[in-house]
């Protein structure tokens, strides 16, 4: 364990990176800079933070140098510096999308100012040991979200942020609640302590229900399918990549504070309940967007019950796998939805014919969700199998929920990429600048290019798994060799 | 050494290769094959060598295996050379065939150790899969054939789910039912078994050439390889004798008859591989070291003469543009290679003493005579699917040689065009070698017939072996008695056509209802997952809430010991008591009242109650922070309601009941769960060290300020960005937001 500022840095940089967009806002040209050249910084500082880590250990800032037995730190694991570098990356990328399909006006107000506002509290969130900080990260990205979600103003839009944002405060509510019962119980927020004394049953199960809000775990899944398609897609990319994650962060830390150790199954129950309701749900979408985040919810599922059965290193091969492959295919819907200018796949034809670079993009990452092999996603697949073998139930499970998301990627393929169109090729329906497609093209790019190579890192030098793998629990414990700066 | 596990990864490299610069040799189409020729010859110069990674010898049945899908490759590709000559775009399809040749030799060598290779093994298996998927839909613009490529992916990629399934249970909990179960559906998609088997036909909208190499030759075998590598660990399993027996019987007998009505070339061959697959099945059912000998020689003479006939039968489609069988005849006459080719393969299928499929009919026979013994009834029904079977192949090499060739044209203005040697020499190479494995047994049919008995956890030892004659026994009257069922069903038809068409439809049938009974709970699941009412999410939210938080605080309230929950009221009390009754009748006027401005007045009375307990308590700052932003958000609601409309009345009462419940549940949870907090003892002692560290750490004097900006600064910090963001969206929304489509005003649920 080593004492040090950097994981404050990393914190600090995307507020720093908001001000200057908001600073700036009137400049358009300086807001794309500072949000581009930013990121690159940010995801290179991110990149740092996690190599020190894993060559030197856990690193730990004490807020204010207040012992954290009781003030505030942030502790970056191997696991929670992944997070970030998958964030800042996440940020970049999809950054780089929604610069090319942006409106002027948009962009004047602060959209990227608000998306690193979001990046501040999902960083805050990743890194933070202090229960009501976390609370307060949670807070952080749930308005910077919610604004997000109606950035652009259309009746839909405010529709879904009205339901998700009601939902979500029901989370905030009981996050709340759990807290201030936790303090009562125990007079401690601090991880660290908290791992000693543990959180008893009345807080912990406002707690689980919070967190399994903010992850999407049915049943308090329905804020996610009944939202999420009303935003424009390079914001859902953001969302569906880092949002669901952050719950699924917390609750893969928190669990072991519990007491109880019941928790694990309330979850799992969940978890069974997310794939179910996730698959049977995608497979009855014609809405593109809609069976999207219903696979959400499938594979959220699938990492609830690795959080439950006490799998890190499967958790986070999931969360990774997720976040790249969803997010970039709700980019490539949203490309679709503009080539096309349908929102129902089974009604988009010939986009094989017309875009070969987006049919390889949507190929690479609807195999990785799928899991087929030799992606990251089939890696994911294998050790989720592997963890569970001894149970039947859930190797049975596994499989129809795959089954589900593989039925639903072929279906997609074949509808609206393969099925020659009916009329022949004219002008796309909304042509993009060049300029604008060059942005979409990279920021696209960057992600499956991402996922191929993580798709060999497991064969070579695995460091998604490891840094699962490294994650010893909440427990930063205070008995661990300590250097002092 | 470590060269032979680059096998695969060579085919990809060519294959990417072909892809990038096989544009630039298009006129030279043998060249292509030149690479899988090569390979094919070092495969079977390199038996007994080391594979590197797992460090297993090449032998056994993966090597026979890796040894024929290469050189079935090379020949196919010589084919398809010919076959594509006027597809500019030919190397594509060269470029996948390479692929699928990777991937299908990748299958088999990870045979070589299938307890450490699993995973190697079903990457492989899914590759096969994908490569075909793109065979099949080769040619994209057809709708016939995108729909069964998607048929044939559906059916072999669900298989495959569940081969990961088994292979992951097996490998960590060894031999049980599941791993057992999933292995073998794994299996029976991909080698097209009943009940599975309806993609296979289907998946004869690809070109000949993919059939032939895929369909008959390699892909649908690797379900049987995988059991035939499997069974040495499986066979102990109780369930895997019975259900192979029972599955590759049905199989066979159903697939043989199913094609008597079939005319379509393909489409009949087809049907004579399920049957043939489902032979194999049932040979590998029975553990004896005979039956392993006959599944050898069963799978090269089925390999062989199948092969030369898809090839014969994408000939004659290519020369004469049709495929139905009552349109063709007398083609000897303009074909005479190819008609040699058929004759030699279909004499094969036909089994007549000295060739390949004599050989295979009788060591089939063989075998299931022999395991009458143990096996009892379940064998004899074997053996009658056996030579029923063994007709049906009978009328069907009968029909592919005496009807096609000899005789006279149906159609005599229709002028076949003539076939391109590359496309007929294949087959007839592939005729020929049939009868070389009877004549030139010694020089290595025989070996590797031992080399799968040797997989199949035999000794390597024949007791017939490839023969021309096995003398005269029961076997030969079975084979006797295929003979002349061939002969009189020949004669019968085409008049006689047996109706099969529900038991070969009655799959399809299932599957596609089965598909729309799942497409139907999926759109139930949404209709009532997402019912797009937000009254109703958050009904279900509270809901789950109050039933997990109910039953904790259920249990929390039956512990007598908690000290939390010994309430007592003193006189002490009254004051508290006093606001509290104030504060309930505020939460019930909430509740009740139809009047916005009701309802948030009662809720102001609610926040004041909290400010009083505040001050009881010796809070005095806090109290004052209550009262401010109760006063404010009590101010703002009322001036955002003075904008709405009246709260429209709640009439269903199972609505009312349940909100009712679910507001009763968390309240009482809540207030068990705060009681049970009071009695807690607190084992660490923030408040304490945050005391201490007040004045001479953080040089403050009052604590509650030290707190927010010092010892949580950063929480504060937090919770300031909340409310800039907030300003920021709000304002972003109001000059966003289009002024012509504000709504009409929304009335409340």
């Amino acid at each position: 364990m080593i004492y040090t500022n950097l994981p404050a840095l990393v914190l600090a940089t995307p507020l720093v990176l908001a001000c200057l967009c908001f600073a700036f806002a009137r400049r358009r040209r300086v807001v794309q800079l500072v949000s581009l050249l930013g990121g690159v910084g940010w995801l290179a500082m991110a990149a740092n933070l996690a190599m020190q880590v894993h060559a030197q250990g856990t690193m730990v800032t004490e807020v204010g140098g207040w012992d954290r037995h009781y003030g505030i730190s942030f502790v970056a694991d191997q696991l929670g510096a992944m997070m970030v570098v998958l964030a800042a990356f996440i940020q970049l990328a999809v950054g780089l999308a929604a610069h090319a399909r942006l409106d002027r006006k948009a962009e004047a107000f602060w959209y990227h100012g608000l998306t690193y506002c979001l990046a501040f509290g999902v960083t805050g969130a990743f890194l933070t040991a202090d229960l009501f900080n976390l609370f307060v990260w949670f807070e952080v990205l749930l308005i910077s979200s919610f604004v997000l979600m109606v950035h652009g103003g259309s009746d839909q839009q405010l529709a879904g942020g009205m339901k998700y944002v009601t939902l979500n405060l029901i989370s905030s509510v009981m996050f709340l609640a759990g807290c201030g019962l936790t303090y009562a119980h125990t007079g401690t927020l601090s991880f660290v302590q908290l791992a000693q004394v543990g959180i008893p049953d009345g807080p912990a199960a406002l707690l689980v229900l919070a967190f399994m809000l903010k992850a999407s775990v049915v049943p308090l899944a329905f804020w996610m399918p009944a939202s999420y398609p009303a935003a424009p897609t390079y914001t859902i990319a953001l969302f569906s990549a880092l949002l669901t994650k952050v719950g699924c962060l917390a609750l893969l830390r928190t669990l072991g504070l519990l007491q109880n150790e019941i928790w694990f199954t309330v979850l799992g129950i969940g978890g069974v309940l997310s794939i179910l309701v996730g698959s049977f749900g995608l497979i009855g979408q014609a809405n593109l967007r809609r069976m999207l985040a219903f696979s959400s919810v499938s594979q959220v599922g699938y990492i609830a019950i690795a959080i439950a059965l006490q799998q890190p290193a499967v958790v986070a091969l999931l969360i990774v796998n997720h976040a790249l492959a969803k997010g970039g295919l709700f980019l490539v819907a949203g490309e679709m939805e503009r080539l096309t200018g349908q929102t129902n796949y089974r009604d988009m034809r010939g986009l094989a014919e017309r875009s070969p670079a987006l049919t390889w993009a949507f190929a690479v990452l609807a195999a990785s969700l799928a899991g087929l092999p030799p992606t990251l996603g089939f890696f994911a697949k294998w050790d989720w199998l592997s963890a569970m073998a001894d149970r039947p139930f859930l190797v049975i499970l596994g499989l129809v929920g795959s089954a589900a998301t593989l039925y639903g990627m072929v279906d997609v393929y074949l509808k609206a990429f393969a099925a020659p169109s009916e009329e022949p090729l004219g002008e796309d329906v909304n042509r993009l600048s060049r300029r604008r497609q060059w942005l979409m093209n990279v920021g696209l790019g960057s992600m499956v290019v991402a996922l191929v190579a993580l798709s060999s890192s497991p064969v070579v030098n695995d460091p998604v798994r490891q840094a699962g793998a490294a994650f010893k629990g909440p427990l930063v414990s205070a008995a661990t060799e300590e250097v002092r700066p | 050494m470590g060269l032979l596990s680059f096998a695969p990864h060579f085919c990809f490299l060519v294959a990417a290769l072909i892809s990038l610069g096989g544009r630039y040799l298009a006129r030279l189409p043998l060249l292509f094959a030149v690479p899988a020729a090569g390979l094919a010859t070092f495969l079977a110069t390199s038996q007994g060598q080391v594979i590197e990674p797992q460090g297993v010898p090449l032998a056994g049945l993966p090597w026979v295996f890796m040894v024929l899908i290469a050189a079935m490759g090379t020949l196919v590709l010589v084919y398809a050379g010919g076959y594509s000559a006027e597809d500019p775009k030919r190397f594509r399809l060269f470029s996948l065939l390479y692929a699928f040749m990777g991937a299908m030799l990748g299958v088999a060598q990870a045979g070589l150790d299938p307890i450490n290779g699993l995973f190697e093994l079903f990457v492989f298996w899914e590759l096969t899969s994908l490569t075909s998927f793109l065979l099949i839909g080769y040619k994209q613009g057809d709708e016939a054939a995108r729909r069964s490529a998607r048929q044939a992916l559906l059916v072999t990629a669900l298989g495959g789910l569940c081969l990961l399934g088994g292979l992951i249970t097996y490998q960590n909990e060894g031999v049980t039912d599941l791993s057992l179960a999933l292995i073998l559906l794994g299996a029976f998609t991909k080698s097209a078994q009943v009940p599975f088997h309806f993609w296979l036909p289907g998946a004869m909208k690809a070109p000949t050439p993919v059939s032939a190499y895929l369909h008959s030759a390699t892909m649908v075998k690797a379900g049987v390889f995988l059991l035939a590598v499997l069974q040495p660990q499986f066979a102990v399993h109780p369930a895997w004798t019975p259900t192979l027996l029972v599955v590759g019987g049905v199989t066979l007998a159903l697939g043989a008859v199913a094609l008597c009505r079939k005319t379509d070339l393909k489409q009949l061959l087809a049907y004579s591989t399920v049957a043939s697959l489902g032979g194999m099945v049932m040979l590998l059912a029975i553990p004896s070291p005979l039956a392993a000998e006959a599944v050898g020689i069963f799978l090269l003479a089925h390999a062989l003469y199948k092969g030369a006939l898809f090839m014969v039968a994408g000939a004659v489609d290519h020369a004469c543009g049709t495929r139905d069988i009552h349109r063709l005849g007398g083609l000897g006459r303009t074909m005479p290679v190819l008609a040699v080719a058929s004759a030699l393969a279909g004499l094969s299928m036909f089994g007549l003493p000295g060739t390949a499929g004599f050989a295979a009919k009788e060591l089939g026979s063989k075998a299931l005579l022999k395991s009458q013994e143990s096996l009892g009834a379940l064998a004899t029904g074997g053996l009658g699917a056996w030579a029923l079977a063994g007709g049906i192949f009978g009328l069907l090499a009968l029909m592919l040689t005496v009807r096609l060739f000899a005789g006279r044209a149906p159609d005599p203005d229709n002028h076949p065009h003539p076939v391109p040697l590359s496309m007929s020499l294949p087959p007839l190479i592939l005729g020929v070698a049939g009868f070389l494995m009877i004549f030139l047994a010694s020089a290595g049919p025989q070996q590797w017939v031992q080399e799968v008995q040797a997989s199949l956890g035999h000794r390597r030892e024949l007791k017939y072996g490839w023969q021309a004659w096995y003398g005269v026994d029961a076997a030969l009257g079975v084979s006797v008695g295929a003979w002349a069922l061939a002969l009189a069903l020949f004669a019968l038809w085409p008049r006689w056509k047996p109706d099969t068409s529900r038991w070969t439809t009655a799959a399809t049938d299932t599957a596609h209802k089965l598909g729309r009974a799942v497409l139907s709970v999926g759109e139930r699941v949404t209709r009532v997952t997402q019912s797009g009412s937000l009254t109703n999410y958050v009904a279900l939210t509270w809901a789950t809430v109050a039933g997990v938080i109910g039953v904790v605080a259920w249990r929390l309230f039956a512990q007598p010991q908690n000290p939390g929950l010994n309430l007592t009221i003193t006189a002490k009390s009254a004051p508290e008591v006093l606001v509290l009754i104030v504060m309930v009748v505020g939460a019930g006027v909430a509740a009740i009242t139809q009047r916005r401005l009701f309802a948030a007045l009662s809720i102001g009375a609610l926040g004041l109650g909290v400010a009083v307990f505040f001050l009881l308590h010796g809070a005095p700052d806090l109290a004052m922070t209550q009262i401010v932003v109760d006063t404010l958000t009590v101010l703002l609601i009322v001036l955002v309601f003075f904008r709405l409309p009246r709260l429209v009345r709640q009439t269903q009462v199972w609505r009312k009941t349940r909100d009712v419940i679910i507001s009763l549940g968390v309240g009482a949870s809540m207030t068990v769960f705060t009681l049970a907090a009071m009695g807690s003892d607190r084992p660490v002692d923030t408040a304490q060290w945050v005391a201490e560290r007040t004045y001479t750490e953080a040089y403050g004097r009052n604590i509650v300020n030290v707190i927010l900006v010092d010892f949580r600064g950063i929480d504060t910090m937090g919770e300031i960005a909340v409310l800039g963001i907030a300003a920021f969206g709000v304002t972003a929304l109001l000059r966003l937001r289009n002024r012509e489509n504000l709504p009409t005003t929304e009335v409340a649920e």
